[in-house]
């Protein structure tokens, strides 16, 4: 399976436990002084890459060179990518200069925001009976509910993502402009490693419509000096102020236009402690779950150059320059005809065994091991904590003396006996009666 | 002690969490139905049920840290279906009939004001479980137990 985008530089990683302890799907193990991902839990948040002290895990871009083997490359281009630049910087300029890089056409990802605005609200309007409705907005939080929470999928809002729908109209546009669609590739900007892997391996949807992604990172230094050189834009952008705000925290809630309890929540952390307190029927009331994986939103993405709060108070500022409506091309898009394919499915990566009366016996297992771990959860067995280590034993894939502290216990008794052994004397010499 | 009279009475049920849920405790209040939830995505029971034992156990561990002397919050299963018992220490209910209607509720002010007691726990962990039962009267413990079957 090469459809996740999160990697590891085998050469740099010196094994350390740094990032198995913030995988929010225990999704890793150190192994032979070297991390290993489990694929099927993995759901691209990118936590590990921010993590990881040797820069040794990485996102698997694509580089700037891809776009040469399409005659008409397309950059979709991020607003969180606004956020990396000084502020003050014309968002116009900056598309300019994705065009002088080599791209023929530049899309702004906040136009797709734009349009997700009336897709939610009219979803929001449809859908009485589920609430709170959960935005699919960032993949990360999607794949975690498939991996952790599967009973919430059917809240998940069912509709293509900003970058989605602009990639959509983008391709229709051009073919219908002349363009042979073989020769249009449509490449995302992207803030983070999940947007990666979802362009790669969409959700709710069997096929791609975004041929590839290159990390903001990457193209940033190059394009910061063409930007710094330009005077006059060749393109312009268009979206509106909640378009661009779409990529900080709390962006997509306030889109909403009814008078809705909505809560914007970012971060991992928190974001899975109200995921659960849903999962139990604790937030009653609440008809809007805007969850990003990323702190202050896809701005806080873990392939951007800047801070994300200071990233967030730039695209904050400036959207204030800019109006809160904009004449869309398409006029109002609805939902229906951008929603995916299938719902978003349980990923049942968690599971100890597919048949239930195996899974039970091996839970039985994994309790009676814990019993006799330490609990200290220090990660030096190379699982994120005692219960991991006991599951992974009972799975076969570790061994308990891969506890230093079960393994230093065997140790004493063994060399106590061998004390005690080595006083034993035969009955023939000895001199006790 | 009380965890193991319920796995004599039924032995068919294998227990996989048992924990003591404390007294007016409401910082810790849910962390049982999380592990219970934990525990069943690991077993492979569908989403449907997951989310029916999240609420009837969630509920039903409320329910102990608002109105009991504290108690036990347990959870078996076996395939296809998930057994949670919830028993208390006391005061137990005086009228268990009036207790199961929608909005009654005997919660003190500044618990209401918390916004827990609105009088929906009974009712609502009755309505996520395909078996319920309580044995209550004043004076002594509640035990409620609850049944979800699982059709994947």
């Amino acid at each position: 399976m090469k459809s996740h985008s999160v990697a590891l530089e085998k050469g740099r990683c010196v094994g350390c436990t740094a990032c198995i302890k913030s995988c929010p799907t225990q999704a890793i193990r150190v192994k032979k002084r070297m991390a290993v991902i489990t694929e099927a839990r993995c759901i691209d948040c990118g936590e590990c890459i921010r993590v990881c002290p040797k820069y040794a895990k990485i996102a698997n871009t694509m580089d700037l060179e891809a776009i040469r083997e399409y005659r008409y490359p397309v950059a979709l281009v991020s607003p969180a990518l606004y956020g990396q630049f000084p502020l003050g910087t014309d968002s116009s300029l900056v598309l300019s200069g994705l065009i002088e890089m080599g791209f023929k056409r530049v899309v702004d990802v906040a136009q797709g925001a734009d349009y997700l605005e009336n897709m939610i609200n009219g979803y929001v309007e449809d859908h009485p009976d589920i609430r709170p409705l959960i935005s699919a907005g960032c993949p990360a939080v999607s794949r975690l509910i498939a991996v952790r929470f599967p009973e919430l999928a059917e809240n998940v809002i069912p509709i293509f993502s900003p970058a989605e729908i602009m990639a959509k109209l983008t391709r229709e546009k051009m073919i219908k402009e002349g363009y042979p669609s073989k020769e249009v590739g449509i490449f995302y900007l992207a803030p983070c490693t999940a947007e990666v892997t979802a362009a790669r391996n969409p959700l709710g949807m069997d096929e791609r419509i975004i041929d590839g992604s290159i990390s903001i990172s990457d193209v940033f230094w190059p394009l910061f000096n063409i930007v710094k050189g330009l005077k006059v834009p060749i393109v312009n952008s268009h979206f509106s102020a909640k378009g661009l705000r779409w990529s900080c925290i709390g962006g997509e809630a306030k889109m909403l236009k009814g008078n809705y309890s909505t809560l914007a929540v970012d971060g991992l952390g928190p974001l899975i402690e109200v995921l659960e307190a849903l999962s139990m029927g604790r937030l009653q009331g609440i008809d809007y779950i805007e969850g990003r994986a990323c702190t202050c939103g896809c701005v806080g993405g873990v392939l951007n150059v800047e801070n994300s709060y200071v990233a967030r108070e730039i695209v904050r500022q400036t959207s204030r320059l800019l109006k809160t409506e904009v004449d869309m091309e398409e006029g109002l898009l609805n939902w229906q005809d951008y929603q995916w394919t299938h719902n978003l499915q349980y990923q049942a990566a968690l599971l100890l065994d597919e048949k239930p009366e195996v899974a039970m016996l091996k839970l039985e297992a994994v309790n009676d091991i814990l019993r006799k771990l330490p609990g200290m959860d220090c990660g030096a067995c190379g699982a994120p904590n005692c219960r991991a280590l006991a599951e992974d034993i009972v799975q076969d894939q570790a061994d308990q003396m891969d506890c230093v502290f079960v393994f230093r216990d065997r140790v004493t008794s063994l060399a106590e006996d061998m004390v005690k052994l080595s006083r034993k004397l035969p009955l023939s010499i000895s001199e006790d009666v | 002690m009380k965890a193991k009279k319920a796995k004599e009475k039924s032995p068919n049920f294998t227990p996989i969490v048992n924990v003591e849920v404390n007294k007016e405790d409401f910082v810790h209040a849910g962390e049982g139905s999380s592990q219970i939830k934990a525990n069943l995505l690991k077993l492979g029971y569908s989403p449907k049920a997951i989310r029916q034992v999240a609420v009837a156990s969630y509920e039903a561990e409320l329910n102990i840290v608002i109105h009991s002397l504290g108690g036990w919050l347990e959870c078996g299963v076996r395939p296809g279906l998930i057994r949670i018992i919830a028993r208390d220490k006391g005061p137990g209910i005086a009228d268990v009939e009036k207790a199961m209607q929608k909005g009654f509720s005997t919660a003190p002010p500044h618990i209401q004001q918390m916004g827990f007691g609105a009088g929906m726990g009974l009712p609502n962990m009755k309505s996520c479980c395909d078996d319920f039962s309580i044995e209550s009267k004043a004076g002594s413990p509640t035990v409620i137990t609850m049944l979800i079957k699982d059709e994947g």
